[in-house]
């Protein structure tokens, strides 16, 4: 029954999503594309653009996606359901661990140490998305001309004032800059 | 957390609602990827709300990257548990869930439309640049939180991972892999370090309390001040910690001073 083959690959996309939605999407691929043939690869391409495109989670927005093509609405809950129950149970235990033994010195230890790499790893993201905001997907460039001024003009803005206004919701902001692009491509 | 004697079920229901509209809120801007959660949840559940401590989502931050599926669920899974419980992740994890379904549930009815629209797209590049200069900022904050530990050797575990992950592309599994057994290490060394200075504490209490006691000015008992096996190392490491206890305790200062290296 598709519903249940729904709920399974997602279930397995959901496990191996270890570290960030990205690493689902070789797995979203093996099953959907290649296992059961439920989309093409031109349309699991458009399901990437998509899924990044919208907020959410990628592997939420993958499920969603492919559920609601397979199976409608219905089909669309179950994937997702599917995708969120490996880390429901995972992530609850380690939850109610935390909450019990997160005082004790040695977790607080492992957690220390395992800081300093969580930040790297955000600040990789950080600098890949700032690279293709100002450069493009083509990457960095000495080149001048590559340069989307108007990108490069909105995040030093952006940042300006989120350093200096404590208080402003980030959301706003990335609205702002939103709105800020409309105004700069098309009044300018 | 600090409950605030809050365990009555409204004060529970009320602050599990407002969770699941917060997390609904930043659900539907977490554009570009999960990390991007990270800024907005600070400034909402530590700044804002002070529902939790900068440390304590440091911690979620580092728990929800490390297991799988995405960090944006299992951050709510584990904030909602902190706060109050299964409720409340239920409210979390549905505030987070909903709005990426709601939409793709949209799109997915017009993709082409929505995929081709100038108007989407033109935002949506807008949206990036603004994303970048939102990771930035808390990326900037949390490299200055790591170089407030003063250890060389955290500053350099963060560079590594920074330029194996971005240069090198290596998994971030092997990564977390290799912190967590950094950490485990750092467990018994950092274990028998904190030992020795309570034991240290324990012998200056001993002390200070005979001090007090004879009310006289005999010697302090410095055998008081030799922990069982020590090695050279720690001792000599020690001793300058003991050298300013003895001293306090030779001006008949209060105890207090202990308490503190006991941390």
């Amino acid at each position: 029954m598709i519903y249940f083959q729904l709920l399974w690959t997602f279930v397995q996309v959901g496990l191996f999503s270890i570290g960030g939605g990205y690493a689902a999407i070789p797995v979203i691929q093996s099953h959907v594309v290649e296992g059961y043939q439920w989309l093409t690869l031109s349309d699991f391409t458009d399901l990437v653009t998509i899924a990044e495109m919208t907020p959410g989670p990628i592997t939420i927005n993958a499920a969603t996606f492919v559920g609601m093509r397979i199976g409608g609405v219905a089909g669309a809950l179950v994937a997702t359901l599917g995708a969120i129950l490996p880390a429901l149970i995972i992530v609850s235990a380690l939850a109610v661990l935390y909450n019990k033994f997160g005082n004790l010195k040695s977790v607080q230890i492992v957690l220390h140490w395992l800081k300093p790499a969580i930040v790297a790893l955000i600040a990789s993201a950080a600098l890949s998305i700032f690279i293709n905001a100002v450069w493009g997907e083509q990457g960095f460039s000495t080149d001048a001309t590559r340069i989307d001024l108007g990108a490069l003009i909105i995040f030093v803005t952006a940042f300006v004032v989120l350093r200096k206004c404590k208080k402003c919701s980030p959301v706003i902001v990335m609205l702002g800059a939103g709105a800020f692009n409309l105004v700069i491509q098309y009044l300018l | 957390m600090r409950k605030n004697g809050k365990n009555n079920t409204q004060g529970k229901a009320k602050r599990c609602w407002t969770l699941f509209i917060s997390s609904f809120v930043i659900s539907a801007f977490t554009f570009g990827g999960g990390f991007v959660i990270v800024p907005l949840m600070r400034k909402k559940y530590v700044t804002k709300l002070q529902w939790i401590k900068e440390e304590e989502m440091l911690d979620i931050t580092a728990i929800a990257q490390s297991s799988s599926g995405a960090i944006a669920v299992n951050a709510s899974i584990l904030l909602g548990y902190k706060i109050a419980g299964v409720l409340c992740v239920v409210c979390a994890v549905l505030g987070t869930i909903l709005p990426p379904m709601g939409i793709i549930m949209l799109v997915s009815l017009a993709y082409d439309a929505f995929r081709t629209n100038e108007i989407v797209a033109v935002v949506l590049q807008g949206m990036q640049a603004g994303v970048a200069a939102v990771i930035l900022d808390v990326v900037v904050q949390m490299i200055a939180d790591v170089g407030r530990y003063k250890q060389p050797l955290a500053i350099a575990v963060m560079v590594v991972a920074f330029a194996l992950n971005y240069f090198v592309k290596l998994n971030v599994m092997y990564i977390i892999g290799g912190c967590l057994v950094i950490g485990l290490i750092a467990i018994p060394l950092t274990a028998r370090k904190a030992k020795c200075i309570a034991s240290l504490s324990d012998s200056q209490q001993l002390t200070n309390d005979a001090i007090t006691d004879s009310q006289t000015t005999n010697a302090p008992k410095t055998d008081n001040f030799v922990v069982n096996q020590q090695d050279v190392h720690d001792l000599a490491e020690a001793h300058g910690d003991a050298n300013a206890q003895r001293q306090a305790a030779n001006s008949l200062t209060d105890n207090t001073t202990n308490e503190e290296d006991k941390q």
